[in-house]
Protein backbone atom coordinates (compact mmCIF):
# COMPACT_ATOMS: atom_id res chain seq x y z
CA UNK A 1 0.00 0.00 0.00
CA UNK A 2 1.27 3.04 -1.10
CA UNK A 3 1.75 6.45 1.34
CA UNK A 4 -0.11 9.17 -0.09
CA UNK A 5 2.10 12.21 0.45
CA UNK A 6 -0.71 13.94 -1.62
CA UNK A 7 -3.86 13.39 0.77
CA UNK A 8 -1.87 13.73 3.68
CA UNK A 9 -0.73 16.96 2.90
CA UNK A 10 -4.08 18.34 1.88
CA UNK A 11 -6.77 16.83 4.52
CA UNK A 12 -5.58 19.73 6.49
CA UNK A 13 -4.63 16.79 9.57
CA UNK A 14 -1.18 19.30 10.08
CA UNK A 15 1.01 16.86 8.10
CA UNK A 16 2.67 19.64 6.46
CA UNK A 17 4.06 20.44 10.56
CA UNK A 18 6.09 17.01 10.40
CA UNK A 19 7.66 17.45 6.94
CA UNK A 20 8.41 20.93 7.88
CA UNK A 21 9.84 19.63 11.18
CA UNK A 22 12.39 16.83 9.53
CA UNK A 23 13.50 19.46 7.20
CA UNK A 24 14.58 21.80 10.06
CA UNK A 25 16.13 19.27 11.50
CA UNK A 26 18.55 18.75 8.76
CA UNK A 27 18.98 21.86 8.06
CA UNK A 28 20.51 22.65 11.47
CA UNK A 29 22.60 19.47 11.47
CA UNK A 30 24.17 20.19 8.21
CA UNK A 31 24.47 24.09 9.07
CA UNK A 32 26.16 22.87 12.25
CA UNK A 33 28.72 20.63 10.68
CA UNK A 34 29.68 23.52 7.67
CA UNK A 35 29.75 26.27 10.79
CA UNK A 36 32.38 23.70 12.83
CA UNK A 37 34.32 23.29 9.15
CA UNK A 38 34.58 26.81 8.92
CA UNK A 39 35.72 27.72 12.51
CA UNK A 40 38.42 24.48 12.33
CA UNK A 41 39.66 26.26 9.04
CA UNK A 42 40.30 29.57 10.76
CA UNK A 43 42.55 27.54 13.75
CA UNK A 44 44.04 25.29 11.71
CA UNK A 45 45.44 27.41 8.44
CA UNK A 46 44.98 30.86 9.25
CA UNK A 47 45.87 31.41 13.18
CA UNK A 48 47.83 28.00 12.76
CA UNK A 49 49.49 27.74 9.90
CA UNK A 50 49.67 31.12 8.44
CA UNK A 51 51.38 32.35 11.90
CA UNK A 52 53.63 29.42 11.90
CA UNK A 53 55.04 29.92 8.12
CA UNK A 54 55.86 33.25 9.32
CA UNK A 55 57.87 32.48 12.03
CA UNK A 56 59.99 29.53 10.48
CA UNK A 57 60.85 31.91 7.62
CA UNK A 58 61.59 34.72 10.08
CA UNK A 59 63.56 32.55 12.34
CA UNK A 60 65.55 30.92 9.11
CA UNK A 61 65.98 34.19 8.14
CA UNK A 62 67.52 34.93 11.45
CA UNK A 63 70.54 32.43 10.82
CA UNK A 64 73.42 34.68 9.65
CA UNK A 65 76.81 33.12 8.54
CA UNK A 66 79.41 33.94 11.42
CA UNK A 67 82.57 34.58 9.24
CA UNK A 68 79.82 36.39 7.00
CA UNK A 69 78.77 38.64 9.90
CA UNK A 70 82.52 39.28 11.04
CA UNK A 71 83.04 40.58 6.96
CA UNK A 72 80.19 42.91 7.21
CA UNK A 73 78.49 40.73 4.48
CA UNK A 74 76.11 38.31 6.54
CA UNK A 75 74.62 35.97 4.80
CA UNK A 76 72.18 32.83 5.72
CA UNK A 77 73.50 29.67 7.01
CA UNK A 78 71.26 27.31 4.40
CA UNK A 79 71.81 24.30 6.04
CA UNK A 80 70.88 25.65 9.61
CA UNK A 81 68.09 27.51 7.95
CA UNK A 82 66.45 24.53 6.89
CA UNK A 83 66.83 22.84 10.27
CA UNK A 84 65.61 25.65 11.93
CA UNK A 85 62.25 26.39 9.66
CA UNK A 86 61.72 22.32 10.13
CA UNK A 87 62.04 22.58 13.37
CA UNK A 88 59.50 25.98 13.96
CA UNK A 89 57.09 24.61 11.76
CA UNK A 90 56.49 21.13 13.25
CA UNK A 91 56.10 22.62 16.82
CA UNK A 92 53.72 25.06 15.58
CA UNK A 93 51.15 23.21 13.15
CA UNK A 94 49.38 21.12 15.84
CA UNK A 95 46.66 19.67 13.75
CA UNK A 96 47.26 17.47 10.18
CA UNK A 97 50.10 16.59 8.26
CA UNK A 98 52.97 18.60 6.22
CA UNK A 99 52.53 17.02 3.23
CA UNK A 100 54.85 19.56 0.94
CA UNK A 101 56.57 22.55 1.71
CA UNK A 102 59.57 24.78 -0.68
CA UNK A 103 61.66 26.63 1.43
CA UNK A 104 64.08 29.29 -0.65
CA UNK A 105 67.18 30.76 1.05
CA UNK A 106 68.52 33.62 -0.94
CA UNK A 107 72.12 34.40 -0.98
CA UNK A 108 72.98 37.16 -2.89
CA UNK A 109 73.18 41.07 -2.29
CA UNK A 110 76.87 42.11 -2.31
CA UNK A 111 77.24 42.05 -6.06
CA UNK A 112 79.83 39.16 -7.59
CA UNK A 113 78.00 35.79 -7.16
CA UNK A 114 75.51 34.59 -4.87
CA UNK A 115 72.68 31.25 -4.62
CA UNK A 116 69.57 30.21 -3.82
CA UNK A 117 69.08 27.43 -1.84
CA UNK A 118 65.63 25.44 -2.81
CA UNK A 119 64.76 22.81 -0.28
CA UNK A 120 61.76 20.86 -1.31
CA UNK A 121 59.85 18.19 0.91
CA UNK A 122 57.37 16.42 -1.02
CA UNK A 123 55.93 13.29 0.63
CA UNK A 124 58.51 11.78 2.98
CA UNK A 125 61.78 13.04 0.63
CA UNK A 126 63.32 15.95 1.23
CA UNK A 127 65.37 16.96 -2.16
CA UNK A 128 68.14 20.23 -2.03
CA UNK A 129 68.75 22.27 -5.23
CA UNK A 130 70.97 25.27 -6.06
CA UNK A 131 71.00 27.82 -8.61
CA UNK A 132 74.18 30.34 -9.06
CA UNK A 133 73.73 33.97 -9.72
CA UNK A 134 76.44 36.05 -10.65
CA UNK A 135 76.56 39.89 -11.34
CA UNK A 136 73.87 42.48 -10.46
CA UNK A 137 72.15 42.14 -7.27
CA UNK A 138 67.84 41.80 -6.81
CA UNK A 139 65.99 38.62 -7.39
CA UNK A 140 62.55 38.08 -7.96
CA UNK A 141 60.66 34.87 -6.89
CA UNK A 142 56.93 34.23 -8.12
CA UNK A 143 54.69 32.02 -5.59
CA UNK A 144 52.60 29.58 -7.36
CA UNK A 145 49.58 26.96 -6.13
CA UNK A 146 52.52 24.55 -6.77
CA UNK A 147 55.73 25.43 -6.15
CA UNK A 148 58.17 28.87 -5.88
CA UNK A 149 59.75 29.64 -9.31
CA UNK A 150 61.78 32.16 -11.11
CA UNK A 151 59.37 32.74 -13.89
CA UNK A 152 56.18 33.63 -13.48
CA UNK A 153 53.17 32.76 -11.02
CA UNK A 154 50.62 34.42 -8.89
CA UNK A 155 52.08 36.70 -6.14
CA UNK A 156 55.71 38.03 -6.57
CA UNK A 157 58.63 38.62 -3.78
CA UNK A 158 62.14 40.98 -4.89
CA UNK A 159 64.96 40.65 -3.00
CA UNK A 160 67.90 43.14 -2.88
CA UNK A 161 69.29 41.38 0.32
CA UNK A 162 69.47 37.84 1.65
CA UNK A 163 66.35 36.45 2.73
CA UNK A 164 64.29 33.07 2.73
CA UNK A 165 60.67 32.12 1.43
CA UNK A 166 58.49 29.42 1.82
CA UNK A 167 55.50 28.06 0.64
CA UNK A 168 53.33 25.05 2.85
CA UNK A 169 50.86 22.46 1.96
CA UNK A 170 49.01 21.55 5.07
CA UNK A 171 46.37 17.99 4.55
CA UNK A 172 44.31 18.67 7.94
CA UNK A 173 41.25 16.36 8.83
CA UNK A 174 38.67 17.90 10.81
CA UNK A 175 35.93 16.76 13.16
CA UNK A 176 33.33 16.11 10.31
CA UNK A 177 35.90 13.36 9.04
CA UNK A 178 36.51 15.44 5.97
CA UNK A 179 40.18 16.25 5.16
CA UNK A 180 40.65 19.86 4.16
CA UNK A 181 43.78 20.90 2.35
CA UNK A 182 44.89 24.56 2.29
CA UNK A 183 48.57 26.35 1.19
CA UNK A 184 50.01 29.56 3.41
CA UNK A 185 53.28 30.92 2.13
CA UNK A 186 55.74 33.75 4.03
CA UNK A 187 58.83 35.69 3.27
CA UNK A 188 61.24 37.54 5.22
CA UNK A 189 64.30 39.32 4.31
CA UNK A 190 67.77 40.21 6.96
CA UNK A 191 67.05 44.22 7.49
CA UNK A 192 71.02 45.92 7.02
CA UNK A 193 71.92 49.37 7.46
CA UNK A 194 73.22 51.33 4.81
CA UNK A 195 76.01 51.80 5.84
CA UNK A 196 76.83 48.25 6.94
CA UNK A 197 79.22 47.18 4.43
CA UNK B 1 -3.92 18.09 15.56
CA UNK B 2 -1.47 14.88 16.48
CA UNK B 3 1.27 16.56 13.79
CA UNK B 4 0.84 19.69 16.01
CA UNK B 5 1.92 17.80 19.20
CA UNK B 6 4.60 15.82 17.35
CA UNK B 7 6.52 19.42 16.64
CA UNK B 8 5.82 21.18 20.09
CA UNK B 9 7.37 17.62 21.45
CA UNK B 10 10.29 17.79 19.06
CA UNK B 11 10.34 21.47 19.77
CA UNK B 12 13.04 20.93 22.42
CA UNK B 13 14.99 18.67 20.74
CA UNK B 14 15.23 21.44 18.01
CA UNK B 15 15.98 24.23 20.55
CA UNK B 16 18.69 22.07 22.00
CA UNK B 17 20.40 21.36 18.56
CA UNK B 18 20.34 25.18 17.89
CA UNK B 19 21.71 26.28 21.27
CA UNK B 20 24.67 23.30 21.20
CA UNK B 21 25.77 24.91 18.04
CA UNK B 22 25.87 27.93 19.24
CA UNK B 23 27.40 27.16 22.51
CA UNK B 24 30.02 25.21 20.53
CA UNK B 25 30.80 28.15 18.11
CA UNK B 26 31.17 30.71 20.47
CA UNK B 27 33.59 28.48 22.42
CA UNK B 28 35.40 28.43 19.41
CA UNK B 29 35.61 31.67 18.63
CA UNK B 30 37.10 32.28 21.92
CA UNK B 31 39.85 30.07 21.56
CA UNK B 32 40.59 31.58 18.22
CA UNK B 33 40.84 34.66 19.52
CA UNK B 34 42.96 33.06 22.79
CA UNK B 35 45.50 31.73 19.34
CA UNK B 36 45.70 34.85 18.16
CA UNK B 37 47.21 36.80 21.96
CA UNK B 38 49.39 33.38 22.27
CA UNK B 39 50.96 34.50 18.56
CA UNK B 40 51.26 38.28 19.81
CA UNK B 41 53.07 37.91 22.70
CA UNK B 42 55.28 34.77 21.47
CA UNK B 43 56.59 38.14 18.93
CA UNK B 44 57.06 39.57 22.45
CA UNK B 45 58.89 36.70 24.14
CA UNK B 46 61.21 36.20 21.09
CA UNK B 47 61.96 39.80 21.62
CA UNK B 48 62.69 40.21 25.28
CA UNK B 49 63.86 36.67 25.89
CA UNK B 50 61.34 36.53 28.60
CA UNK B 51 57.87 37.78 29.15
CA UNK B 52 57.99 40.70 31.72
CA UNK B 53 55.31 40.55 34.61
CA UNK B 54 53.62 43.68 33.17
CA UNK B 55 53.35 41.46 29.98
CA UNK B 56 51.70 38.60 31.90
CA UNK B 57 49.51 40.74 33.49
CA UNK B 58 48.42 42.01 30.08
CA UNK B 59 47.60 38.22 29.10
CA UNK B 60 45.91 37.65 31.85
CA UNK B 61 43.56 40.97 31.55
CA UNK B 62 43.10 39.98 27.61
CA UNK B 63 42.26 36.59 28.30
CA UNK B 64 39.96 37.24 31.16
CA UNK B 65 37.97 40.10 28.80
CA UNK B 66 37.53 37.26 26.51
CA UNK B 67 35.84 34.60 29.15
CA UNK B 68 38.71 32.54 30.52
CA UNK B 69 40.12 32.55 33.86
CA UNK B 70 42.94 30.86 36.48
CA UNK B 71 45.01 31.75 33.95
CA UNK B 72 49.18 29.94 34.26
CA UNK B 73 51.49 31.30 32.08
CA UNK B 74 54.54 29.47 31.73
CA UNK B 75 57.94 30.23 29.67
CA UNK B 76 60.49 27.68 29.70
CA UNK B 77 63.41 26.19 27.61
CA UNK B 78 61.92 24.08 24.72
CA UNK B 79 65.05 21.34 25.55
CA UNK B 80 64.95 21.54 29.63
CA UNK B 81 61.84 21.86 31.02
CA UNK B 82 63.61 22.54 34.33
CA UNK B 83 65.53 26.33 32.37
CA UNK B 84 63.10 29.23 33.60
CA UNK B 85 63.06 32.46 31.66
CA UNK B 86 61.81 35.27 33.61
CA UNK B 87 63.33 39.12 33.96
CA UNK B 88 66.33 37.79 36.20
CA UNK B 89 67.08 34.98 33.79
CA UNK B 90 66.30 35.97 29.45
CA UNK B 91 67.20 33.88 26.76
CA UNK B 92 70.07 35.45 24.91
CA UNK B 93 70.73 34.71 21.12
CA UNK B 94 74.45 33.24 20.12
CA UNK B 95 75.69 33.66 16.87
CA UNK B 96 76.61 29.91 15.77
CA UNK B 97 76.41 27.51 13.31
CA UNK B 98 74.79 24.35 15.72
CA UNK B 99 71.28 25.18 16.04
CA UNK B 100 71.42 23.73 19.55
CA UNK B 101 73.47 26.78 20.81
CA UNK B 102 70.77 29.33 20.27
CA UNK B 103 67.37 28.69 23.04
CA UNK B 104 64.63 27.53 22.10
CA UNK B 105 62.03 29.15 24.38
CA UNK B 106 58.30 27.67 25.26
CA UNK B 107 55.24 29.28 25.75
CA UNK B 108 52.48 27.08 27.44
CA UNK B 109 49.30 29.47 28.21
CA UNK B 110 46.27 27.17 30.46
CA UNK B 111 43.07 27.95 32.29
CA UNK B 112 39.48 27.71 31.65
CA UNK B 113 36.35 28.84 30.31
CA UNK B 114 34.38 31.22 32.90
CA UNK B 115 31.13 29.74 31.22
CA UNK B 116 29.71 25.83 32.33
CA UNK B 117 29.98 23.51 29.00
CA UNK B 118 26.70 22.54 27.81
CA UNK B 119 25.12 20.82 30.75
CA UNK B 120 24.44 17.88 28.03
CA UNK B 121 28.20 16.83 27.88
CA UNK B 122 28.22 16.49 31.50
CA UNK B 123 24.60 14.14 31.40
CA UNK B 124 26.36 12.16 28.58
CA UNK B 125 29.84 11.64 30.82
CA UNK B 126 29.31 10.96 34.25
CA UNK B 127 32.41 10.82 35.12
CA UNK B 128 33.19 14.19 35.08
CA UNK B 129 32.01 16.43 38.05
CA UNK B 130 29.78 18.60 38.00
CA UNK B 131 31.56 21.50 39.13
CA UNK B 132 34.27 21.02 36.32
CA UNK B 133 34.92 23.76 34.26
CA UNK B 134 36.26 23.53 30.13
CA UNK B 135 39.81 23.65 30.25
CA UNK B 136 41.75 25.32 27.69
CA UNK B 137 45.79 24.92 26.89
CA UNK B 138 47.77 26.73 24.35
CA UNK B 139 51.33 26.51 23.34
CA UNK B 140 54.52 28.18 20.84
CA UNK B 141 57.95 27.56 20.41
CA UNK B 142 60.21 30.39 19.41
CA UNK B 143 63.88 30.99 19.02
CA UNK B 144 65.55 34.03 21.07
CA UNK B 145 66.13 37.33 19.51
CA UNK B 146 67.35 39.07 22.88
CA UNK B 147 70.56 40.37 22.50
CA UNK B 148 72.13 41.40 25.79
CA UNK B 149 73.62 45.13 25.54
CA UNK B 150 75.28 45.67 28.57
Amino acid sequence: MRFNYKSKLNNEGGFSITILTIFIIIFILYSAVHEQRFTETIQVYDTGLQRGVAEAVRSATMMANEDSLALGKPTINADLAHETFSRIINGRVHYGEIEKYTLVVYNHGYGNEGKAHFYIKDGGTITEETITFIGDTGQTFYITTEDIKLTNGEASVSFEVPGCIALIELRAEGNSGETQTGLRWASAEMVISKDFY
Amino acid sequence: MTNVTDFIVVLPLLILLLFAQVDSAGMRTQYNQADHIKNQYLDVVRLKGCLEDSDKEDIVDKLEALGFENIQINIVDSRDDSIVYDEDNRAIRKISDDIDDIPEIKMTIKGNFKKDGLWLSRVIDKNKEETEKVPFALQGVVYTEYIDRQ
